[in-house]
Protein backbone atom coordinates (compact mmCIF):
# COMPACT_ATOMS: atom_id res chain seq x y z
CA UNK A 1 0.00 0.00 0.00
CA UNK A 2 3.30 2.08 0.99
CA UNK A 3 4.90 1.49 -2.31
CA UNK A 4 1.61 2.05 -3.96
CA UNK A 5 1.51 5.96 -2.38
CA UNK A 6 5.18 6.67 -3.09
CA UNK A 7 4.72 5.32 -7.02
CA UNK A 8 1.63 7.54 -6.85
CA UNK A 9 4.12 10.77 -5.82
CA UNK A 10 7.24 10.11 -7.44
CA UNK A 11 5.83 8.69 -10.89
CA UNK A 12 4.62 11.82 -12.36
CA UNK A 13 7.46 14.03 -11.23
CA UNK A 14 9.85 11.76 -13.48
CA UNK A 15 7.35 11.44 -15.97
CA UNK A 16 7.86 14.63 -16.94
CA UNK A 17 11.65 14.50 -16.31
CA UNK A 18 11.65 11.99 -18.66
CA UNK A 19 9.56 13.79 -21.40
CA UNK A 20 11.85 17.06 -20.72
CA UNK A 21 14.92 14.99 -21.28
CA UNK A 22 13.63 13.39 -24.34
CA UNK A 23 12.74 16.58 -25.81
CA UNK A 24 15.40 18.26 -24.97
CA UNK A 25 18.04 16.44 -27.12
CA UNK A 26 17.59 17.22 -30.65
CA UNK A 27 14.70 20.15 -30.81
CA UNK A 28 15.03 21.84 -28.06
CA UNK A 29 11.68 22.51 -27.69
CA UNK A 30 8.09 23.61 -29.23
CA UNK A 31 9.18 26.74 -27.31
CA UNK A 32 11.70 27.12 -29.72
CA UNK A 33 9.42 26.72 -32.56
CA UNK A 34 7.09 29.55 -31.12
CA UNK A 35 9.97 32.12 -29.85
CA UNK A 36 8.57 34.53 -27.41
CA UNK A 37 7.75 37.87 -27.72
CA UNK A 38 6.47 38.15 -31.09
CA UNK A 39 5.85 41.91 -31.28
CA UNK A 40 9.25 42.60 -31.24
CA UNK A 41 10.45 39.71 -32.84
CA UNK A 42 8.81 41.20 -35.72
CA UNK A 43 10.86 43.77 -36.59
CA UNK A 44 13.80 41.99 -37.85
CA UNK A 45 11.17 40.09 -39.81
CA UNK A 46 10.07 43.72 -41.34
CA UNK A 47 13.39 45.52 -41.42
CA UNK A 48 14.06 42.76 -43.60
CA UNK A 49 11.30 42.35 -46.06
CA UNK A 50 11.18 46.41 -46.57
CA UNK A 51 15.13 46.77 -47.27
CA UNK A 52 15.87 43.71 -49.53
CA UNK A 53 13.43 42.47 -52.93
CA UNK A 54 11.29 39.94 -52.08
CA UNK A 55 9.14 38.12 -54.59
CA UNK A 56 5.01 38.51 -53.55
CA UNK A 57 3.29 36.01 -51.65
CA UNK A 58 1.41 35.23 -54.22
CA UNK A 59 4.66 34.41 -56.68
CA UNK A 60 4.52 30.60 -57.33
CA UNK A 61 8.43 30.54 -56.07
CA UNK A 62 7.32 31.96 -53.18
CA UNK A 63 4.55 29.62 -52.89
CA UNK A 64 6.50 26.51 -53.43
CA UNK A 65 9.46 27.65 -50.81
CA UNK A 66 6.84 28.15 -47.98
CA UNK A 67 5.08 25.08 -48.66
CA UNK A 68 8.34 22.96 -48.54
CA UNK A 69 9.32 25.14 -45.23
CA UNK A 70 6.02 24.10 -43.60
CA UNK A 71 6.36 21.08 -44.29
CA UNK A 72 10.19 20.69 -43.41
CA UNK A 73 8.53 22.58 -40.01
CA UNK A 74 5.78 19.83 -39.37
CA UNK A 75 7.94 17.50 -39.04
CA UNK A 76 9.29 18.68 -35.87
CA UNK A 77 6.47 20.92 -34.44
CA UNK A 78 3.17 19.53 -35.50
CA UNK A 79 0.70 22.06 -35.78
CA UNK A 80 2.94 25.29 -35.40
CA UNK A 81 3.83 25.70 -39.01
CA UNK A 82 2.07 28.60 -39.35
CA UNK A 83 4.02 30.93 -36.90
CA UNK A 84 6.37 30.50 -39.41
CA UNK A 85 7.08 32.23 -42.99
CA UNK A 86 9.48 31.65 -45.42
CA UNK A 87 10.64 34.12 -48.29
CA UNK A 88 12.23 34.36 -51.55
CA UNK A 89 14.89 37.02 -52.26
CA UNK A 90 15.39 38.11 -56.00
CA UNK A 91 18.87 37.79 -56.36
CA UNK A 92 21.20 35.90 -58.82
CA UNK A 93 23.11 35.41 -55.84
CA UNK A 94 23.77 32.24 -53.28
CA UNK A 95 21.65 33.29 -50.02
CA UNK A 96 19.73 32.16 -47.41
CA UNK A 97 19.40 33.56 -43.63
CA UNK A 98 16.92 33.45 -40.89
CA UNK A 99 15.83 36.34 -38.51
CA UNK A 100 13.90 36.30 -35.19
CA UNK A 101 10.16 35.62 -35.35
CA UNK A 102 10.49 32.35 -36.96
CA UNK A 103 11.65 34.05 -40.87
CA UNK A 104 13.67 32.70 -43.21
CA UNK A 105 14.91 33.95 -45.87
CA UNK A 106 16.73 32.08 -49.39
CA UNK A 107 17.27 33.82 -52.88
CA UNK A 108 16.71 32.86 -56.22
CA UNK A 109 20.09 31.97 -56.71
CA UNK A 110 20.09 29.56 -54.01
CA UNK A 111 17.05 27.60 -55.26
CA UNK A 112 18.56 27.45 -59.08
CA UNK A 113 21.97 26.00 -57.77
CA UNK A 114 21.13 23.25 -55.54
CA UNK A 115 21.44 19.89 -57.05
CA UNK A 116 17.94 18.99 -56.09
CA UNK A 117 15.52 19.46 -54.09
CA UNK A 118 16.78 17.53 -50.57
CA UNK A 119 19.51 20.14 -50.70
CA UNK A 120 16.93 23.14 -51.01
CA UNK A 121 15.31 21.67 -48.07
CA UNK A 122 18.34 21.10 -46.11
CA UNK A 123 19.44 25.20 -46.66
CA UNK A 124 16.04 25.55 -44.86
CA UNK A 125 15.88 23.01 -42.49
CA UNK A 126 19.52 24.35 -41.96
CA UNK A 127 17.60 28.06 -40.92
CA UNK A 128 15.35 25.99 -39.07
CA UNK A 129 17.62 24.43 -37.25
CA UNK A 130 19.11 27.70 -35.59
CA UNK A 131 15.68 28.24 -34.25
CA UNK A 132 14.91 25.08 -32.94
CA UNK A 133 18.55 25.41 -31.04
CA UNK A 134 17.20 28.31 -29.28
CA UNK A 135 20.29 30.94 -30.82
CA UNK A 136 17.91 34.05 -31.35
CA UNK A 137 17.37 33.24 -27.67
CA UNK A 138 20.53 32.85 -26.32
CA UNK A 139 21.38 36.18 -27.36
CA UNK A 140 19.22 37.45 -25.05
CA UNK A 141 19.87 35.19 -22.31
CA UNK A 142 23.40 36.00 -22.49
CA UNK A 143 23.09 39.50 -22.53
CA UNK A 144 23.77 40.03 -25.83
CA UNK A 145 21.31 42.25 -28.39
CA UNK A 146 17.50 42.54 -26.85
CA UNK A 147 15.84 43.22 -30.10
CA UNK A 148 16.23 39.88 -31.87
CA UNK A 149 18.65 41.63 -34.24
CA UNK A 150 21.05 38.71 -34.66
CA UNK A 151 20.98 37.24 -38.48
CA UNK A 152 22.56 33.76 -39.46
CA UNK A 153 23.36 33.34 -42.91
CA UNK A 154 23.94 29.77 -44.59
CA UNK A 155 26.35 31.23 -47.52
CA UNK A 156 29.38 32.61 -46.99
CA UNK A 157 33.20 33.61 -48.52
CA UNK A 158 34.54 33.51 -45.12
CA UNK A 159 36.13 29.66 -46.02
CA UNK A 160 37.08 27.46 -43.34
CA UNK A 161 37.49 29.62 -40.21
CA UNK A 162 37.62 28.38 -36.09
CA UNK A 163 37.48 31.84 -34.42
CA UNK A 164 34.75 31.57 -32.00
CA UNK A 165 31.83 33.62 -32.29
CA UNK A 166 31.65 36.94 -33.84
CA UNK A 167 29.52 39.62 -35.27
CA UNK A 168 29.43 41.65 -38.31
CA UNK A 169 27.75 44.32 -38.21
CA UNK A 170 24.97 44.92 -41.68
CA UNK A 171 22.88 48.09 -40.37
CA UNK A 172 20.92 47.01 -37.71
CA UNK A 173 21.20 43.70 -38.02
CA UNK A 174 24.17 41.55 -36.51
CA UNK A 175 25.36 38.50 -38.60
CA UNK A 176 26.58 35.92 -35.79
CA UNK A 177 29.56 33.64 -37.67
CA UNK A 178 30.02 31.06 -35.10
CA UNK A 179 31.24 27.43 -35.95
CA UNK A 180 29.99 26.25 -32.83
CA UNK A 181 26.11 27.32 -33.64
CA UNK A 182 26.78 26.29 -37.43
CA UNK A 183 27.09 22.69 -36.16
CA UNK A 184 23.97 22.52 -34.01
CA UNK A 185 22.10 23.97 -36.73
CA UNK A 186 23.35 20.88 -39.13
CA UNK A 187 22.34 18.47 -36.35
CA UNK A 188 18.87 19.92 -36.30
CA UNK A 189 18.78 20.14 -39.85
CA UNK A 190 19.55 16.36 -39.84
CA UNK A 191 16.51 15.65 -37.86
CA UNK A 192 14.10 17.96 -39.49
CA UNK A 193 15.21 16.32 -43.07
CA UNK A 194 14.77 13.22 -41.73
CA UNK A 195 11.08 13.49 -39.86
CA UNK A 196 10.03 15.54 -43.12
CA UNK A 197 10.94 12.73 -45.45
CA UNK A 198 13.82 14.44 -47.02
CA UNK A 199 17.04 12.85 -47.34
CA UNK A 200 19.34 14.16 -45.15
CA UNK A 201 22.25 13.33 -47.33
CA UNK A 202 21.13 16.51 -49.09
CA UNK A 203 23.02 18.55 -46.58
CA UNK A 204 26.12 16.68 -47.28
CA UNK A 205 25.65 16.86 -50.58
CA UNK A 206 25.49 20.50 -50.32
CA UNK A 207 27.98 21.32 -47.98
CA UNK A 208 30.22 19.28 -50.39
CA UNK A 209 29.33 21.24 -53.09
CA UNK A 210 29.69 24.56 -51.34
CA UNK A 211 33.22 23.28 -50.19
CA UNK A 212 34.54 23.34 -54.01
CA UNK A 213 32.89 27.01 -54.68
CA UNK A 214 34.43 28.10 -51.11
CA UNK A 215 30.53 29.57 -50.23
CA UNK A 216 30.51 27.94 -47.12
CA UNK A 217 31.89 28.83 -43.43
CA UNK A 218 34.12 25.82 -41.43
CA UNK A 219 33.08 23.21 -44.41
CA UNK A 220 35.34 20.35 -43.34
CA UNK A 221 34.15 20.23 -39.59
CA UNK A 222 30.65 20.16 -40.48
CA UNK A 223 31.26 17.36 -43.13
CA UNK A 224 33.04 15.47 -40.46
CA UNK A 225 30.35 16.03 -37.80
CA UNK A 226 27.56 15.51 -40.44
CA UNK A 227 28.85 12.16 -41.75
CA UNK A 228 29.11 10.54 -37.77
CA UNK A 229 25.19 11.70 -37.60
CA UNK A 230 24.20 10.42 -40.47
CA UNK A 231 25.96 6.75 -39.52
CA UNK A 232 24.72 7.08 -36.08
CA UNK A 233 21.56 8.38 -35.64
CA UNK A 234 19.27 8.40 -38.80
CA UNK A 235 18.06 5.36 -40.32
CA UNK A 236 18.20 4.42 -43.83
CA UNK A 237 14.57 4.80 -45.12
CA UNK A 238 12.70 5.95 -48.64
CA UNK A 239 13.11 9.59 -48.72
CA UNK A 240 12.19 12.08 -50.83
CA UNK A 241 15.33 13.55 -53.04
CA UNK A 242 13.80 15.27 -55.82
CA UNK A 243 10.33 16.18 -57.47
CA UNK A 244 8.52 17.53 -60.62
CA UNK A 245 7.20 20.41 -58.75
CA UNK A 246 11.16 21.75 -58.02
CA UNK A 247 12.14 21.14 -61.30
CA UNK A 248 9.45 23.28 -62.44
CA UNK A 249 9.84 26.47 -60.15
CA UNK A 250 13.33 26.53 -61.01
CA UNK A 251 12.99 26.38 -64.47
CA UNK A 252 10.72 29.23 -63.52
CA UNK A 253 12.98 31.31 -61.95
CA UNK A 254 15.36 30.93 -64.77
CA UNK A 255 12.78 31.37 -67.36
CA UNK A 256 11.88 35.01 -65.20
CA UNK A 257 15.78 35.72 -65.47
CA UNK A 258 15.98 35.46 -68.92
CA UNK A 259 12.61 37.31 -69.89
CA UNK A 260 14.24 40.66 -67.55
CA UNK A 261 17.67 39.33 -69.45
CA UNK A 262 19.34 38.95 -66.38
CA UNK A 263 22.83 36.80 -67.18
CA UNK A 264 23.91 34.61 -63.48
CA UNK B 1 17.75 46.36 -105.20
CA UNK B 2 15.44 45.41 -107.01
CA UNK B 3 13.01 45.58 -104.32
CA UNK B 4 14.44 49.02 -103.95
CA UNK B 5 13.39 49.80 -107.38
CA UNK B 6 9.87 48.56 -106.85
CA UNK B 7 9.48 50.75 -103.65
CA UNK B 8 10.43 53.73 -105.86
CA UNK B 9 8.89 53.29 -108.99
CA UNK B 10 5.21 51.72 -107.95
CA UNK B 11 2.45 53.73 -107.24
CA UNK B 12 1.28 51.32 -105.32
CA UNK B 13 4.15 51.84 -102.65
CA UNK B 14 3.50 55.61 -102.61
CA UNK B 15 0.14 55.32 -101.87
CA UNK B 16 0.94 52.93 -98.99
CA UNK B 17 3.32 55.86 -97.95
CA UNK B 18 -0.18 57.62 -98.38
CA UNK B 19 -2.02 55.80 -95.58
CA UNK B 20 0.75 56.42 -93.28
CA UNK B 21 0.58 60.33 -93.43
CA UNK B 22 -3.44 59.43 -93.62
CA UNK B 23 -2.74 58.11 -89.80
CA UNK B 24 -0.61 61.05 -89.13
CA UNK B 25 -4.23 62.96 -89.13
CA UNK B 26 -5.55 61.39 -86.40
CA UNK B 27 -5.31 63.94 -84.26
CA UNK B 28 -4.12 64.08 -80.16
CA UNK B 29 -4.33 66.46 -77.80
CA UNK B 30 -0.93 66.18 -77.07
CA UNK B 31 1.68 67.89 -79.58
CA UNK B 32 5.17 65.67 -77.76
CA UNK B 33 2.77 62.26 -78.18
CA UNK B 34 1.45 63.18 -81.95
CA UNK B 35 5.08 63.47 -82.88
CA UNK B 36 6.05 60.67 -81.95
CA UNK B 37 2.99 58.87 -83.55
CA UNK B 38 4.13 60.82 -86.57
CA UNK B 39 7.61 59.56 -86.32
CA UNK B 40 6.57 56.14 -85.63
CA UNK B 41 4.27 55.58 -88.59
CA UNK B 42 6.26 57.36 -90.93
CA UNK B 43 9.22 54.96 -89.83
CA UNK B 44 7.11 52.03 -89.57
CA UNK B 45 5.11 52.50 -93.38
CA UNK B 46 8.79 52.76 -95.31
CA UNK B 47 10.31 49.39 -93.48
CA UNK B 48 6.81 47.79 -93.63
CA UNK B 49 6.83 48.87 -97.48
CA UNK B 50 9.99 47.59 -98.03
CA UNK B 51 10.02 44.30 -96.51
CA UNK B 52 6.58 43.96 -98.18
CA UNK B 53 8.10 44.60 -101.69
CA UNK B 54 11.45 42.44 -101.21
CA UNK B 55 9.03 39.44 -100.13
CA UNK B 56 6.21 39.76 -102.37
CA UNK B 57 8.16 41.21 -105.30
CA UNK B 58 4.65 43.29 -106.28
CA UNK B 59 3.12 46.44 -105.40
CA UNK B 60 0.14 44.89 -103.55
CA UNK B 61 2.76 43.03 -101.29
CA UNK B 62 4.07 46.57 -100.63
CA UNK B 63 0.77 48.06 -99.78
CA UNK B 64 -0.07 45.58 -97.20
CA UNK B 65 3.53 45.61 -95.56
CA UNK B 66 3.36 49.44 -95.71
CA UNK B 67 -0.04 49.41 -93.77
CA UNK B 68 1.15 47.36 -91.51
CA UNK B 69 4.10 49.11 -90.69
CA UNK B 70 2.49 52.29 -89.96
CA UNK B 71 -0.07 50.99 -87.96
CA UNK B 72 2.49 48.97 -85.52
CA UNK B 73 4.82 52.40 -85.82
CA UNK B 74 1.96 54.43 -84.86
CA UNK B 75 1.31 51.94 -81.85
CA UNK B 76 4.45 52.44 -80.35
CA UNK B 77 3.58 53.47 -76.84
CA UNK B 78 6.35 55.88 -75.27
CA UNK B 79 7.64 57.28 -72.08
CA UNK B 80 8.31 60.96 -71.79
CA UNK B 81 9.50 63.42 -69.66
CA UNK B 82 11.76 61.26 -67.57
CA UNK B 83 13.36 62.52 -64.72
CA UNK B 84 15.28 60.58 -61.92
CA UNK B 85 16.99 62.06 -58.99
CA UNK B 86 18.92 61.36 -55.99
CA UNK B 87 16.09 61.83 -52.69
CA UNK B 88 17.91 60.55 -50.45
CA UNK B 89 22.36 59.73 -48.93
CA UNK B 90 22.98 56.66 -48.28
CA UNK B 91 22.51 57.34 -44.28
CA UNK B 92 18.90 58.56 -44.94
CA UNK B 93 17.97 55.48 -46.18
CA UNK B 94 19.35 53.08 -43.77
CA UNK B 95 17.43 55.07 -41.21
CA UNK B 96 14.58 54.76 -42.71
CA UNK B 97 14.79 51.10 -43.84
CA UNK B 98 17.51 50.00 -41.62
CA UNK B 99 20.18 47.91 -43.53
CA UNK B 100 22.73 47.42 -45.71
CA UNK B 101 23.82 44.28 -47.88
CA UNK B 102 25.22 41.59 -46.08
CA UNK B 103 27.79 40.51 -48.33
CA UNK B 104 30.00 42.55 -51.16
CA UNK B 105 26.93 42.71 -53.35
CA UNK B 106 24.72 45.53 -54.23
CA UNK B 107 21.27 45.61 -52.95
CA UNK B 108 18.19 48.26 -55.12
CA UNK B 109 14.88 47.94 -53.44
CA UNK B 110 11.44 49.17 -55.64
CA UNK B 111 9.86 50.60 -52.39
CA UNK B 112 6.94 52.19 -54.51
CA UNK B 113 5.77 52.41 -57.99
CA UNK B 114 2.69 54.29 -58.89
CA UNK B 115 0.31 56.26 -61.49
CA UNK B 116 -1.49 59.26 -60.76
CA UNK B 117 -4.72 57.87 -61.17
CA UNK B 118 -5.93 54.61 -61.55
CA UNK B 119 -8.17 55.41 -64.38
CA UNK B 120 -7.29 57.26 -67.37
CA UNK B 121 -8.16 58.17 -70.81
CA UNK B 122 -6.21 56.80 -73.57
CA UNK B 123 -5.60 60.68 -74.80
CA UNK B 124 -4.06 61.57 -71.48
CA UNK B 125 -0.78 61.05 -70.51
CA UNK B 126 -0.39 58.80 -67.55
CA UNK B 127 1.95 60.45 -65.10
CA UNK B 128 3.94 58.19 -63.12
CA UNK B 129 6.25 57.78 -59.97
CA UNK B 130 8.62 55.29 -58.78
CA UNK B 131 10.85 55.23 -55.24
CA UNK B 132 13.83 52.81 -55.36
CA UNK B 133 16.87 52.24 -52.67
CA UNK B 134 20.42 51.59 -53.59
CA UNK B 135 22.61 49.87 -51.01
CA UNK B 136 26.39 49.00 -51.34
CA UNK B 137 29.52 47.85 -49.76
CA UNK B 138 31.37 50.13 -47.92
CA UNK B 139 34.22 49.18 -50.65
CA UNK B 140 31.97 50.70 -53.48
CA UNK B 141 31.26 53.95 -54.04
CA UNK B 142 29.48 53.66 -57.14
CA UNK B 143 27.07 51.46 -58.82
CA UNK B 144 26.08 50.44 -62.19
CA UNK B 145 22.54 50.53 -62.33
CA UNK B 146 20.04 49.24 -65.28
CA UNK B 147 16.42 51.15 -65.05
CA UNK B 148 14.19 49.11 -67.61
CA UNK B 149 10.26 49.89 -68.71
CA UNK B 150 8.12 47.81 -69.80
CA UNK B 151 4.53 47.87 -71.00
CA UNK B 152 2.31 45.41 -69.90
CA UNK B 153 -1.45 43.74 -70.10
CA UNK B 154 -3.32 42.80 -67.38
CA UNK B 155 -2.51 39.45 -68.01
CA UNK B 156 1.39 40.24 -67.46
CA UNK B 157 1.96 39.51 -71.59
CA UNK B 158 4.47 42.24 -72.75
CA UNK B 159 2.80 44.72 -75.46
CA UNK B 160 6.12 47.13 -75.60
CA UNK B 161 9.59 47.33 -74.09
CA UNK B 162 9.61 51.35 -73.22
CA UNK B 163 13.38 51.67 -73.37
CA UNK B 164 16.28 50.82 -70.26
CA UNK B 165 18.53 53.54 -68.15
CA UNK B 166 21.82 52.46 -67.74
CA UNK B 167 23.51 54.65 -65.04
CA UNK B 168 26.34 54.84 -62.44
CA UNK B 169 25.03 55.92 -59.07
CA UNK B 170 26.26 56.42 -55.51
CA UNK B 171 23.98 54.61 -52.74
CA UNK B 172 21.03 56.50 -51.54
CA UNK B 173 16.84 57.04 -52.55
CA UNK B 174 16.13 57.76 -55.92
CA UNK B 175 12.68 59.03 -56.91
CA UNK B 176 11.92 58.88 -60.85
CA UNK B 177 8.81 60.69 -62.48
CA UNK B 178 7.58 60.46 -65.93
CA UNK B 179 4.30 59.71 -68.38
CA UNK B 180 3.92 57.04 -70.42
CA UNK B 181 1.92 58.07 -73.28
CA UNK B 182 -0.62 55.88 -74.83
CA UNK B 183 -1.54 55.73 -78.84
CA UNK B 184 -4.80 56.31 -79.78
CA UNK B 185 -5.48 53.01 -81.25
CA UNK B 186 -5.02 51.76 -76.91
CA UNK B 187 -7.82 49.13 -76.63
CA UNK B 188 -10.00 49.90 -73.31
CA UNK B 189 -8.97 47.63 -69.84
CA UNK B 190 -6.03 46.75 -67.60
CA UNK B 191 -2.41 47.62 -67.95
CA UNK B 192 0.66 47.60 -66.15
CA UNK B 193 3.52 49.67 -66.15
CA UNK B 194 6.48 47.44 -64.68
CA UNK B 195 9.42 48.94 -63.38
CA UNK B 196 12.50 46.28 -63.08
CA UNK B 197 15.95 47.66 -61.48
CA UNK B 198 19.14 45.54 -61.73
CA UNK B 199 22.35 46.65 -59.52
CA UNK B 200 24.80 43.89 -59.70
CA UNK B 201 23.56 40.11 -58.82
CA UNK B 202 20.30 42.44 -57.22
CA UNK B 203 17.32 42.96 -58.74
CA UNK B 204 13.48 43.76 -58.39
CA UNK B 205 10.73 44.25 -60.64
CA UNK B 206 7.38 45.99 -59.97
CA UNK B 207 4.31 47.52 -61.50
CA UNK B 208 1.49 49.77 -61.56
CA UNK B 209 -1.88 48.87 -62.49
CA UNK B 210 -4.04 51.19 -64.31
CA UNK B 211 -7.09 51.02 -66.46
CA UNK B 212 -7.85 52.64 -69.55
CA UNK B 213 -11.15 53.68 -70.17
CA UNK B 214 -13.22 53.21 -73.36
Amino acid sequence: MRFSMALRWIFPPLLILFHLCGLHGLTQGSEACREREPAVLKSAKSMVQSTWPIRSTHDPVSRFIESLGRRLVEGVCPGESLAWSFHVIRDLDLKAFSVKGCSVFVSDGAVVSVGSESELAAVLAHEIGHHLAGHFLDSENSGGPRLGNNLFVFFSEMGASTRDAATITTGSLKQIDSPQREYEADEQAVVVLHRSEYNPQGLLDLIHRLRQGGTLSHPSERISRIEKLLERKIPGGRYISDSDSFRKIRDKIQKDWKDLDLCP
Amino acid sequence: MRGFRLLAANPFVSLSLCCAFLLLGCATTDPEQAQQQVGGAVVGALLGGAVGALTSRDAKGALVGAAAGAALGFAAVKLAQYQANRVRTAEQDAKIYGLTPLTDTPLVKINDISCSSPMVTKTDPVQFHADYSLSVPKSFQNVAVQETYIFKDKDGKVVANLGTQQKNLEPGGYEVRGKLLLPENTLPGEYQLELQIKAGTSYDVSAARFQVKG
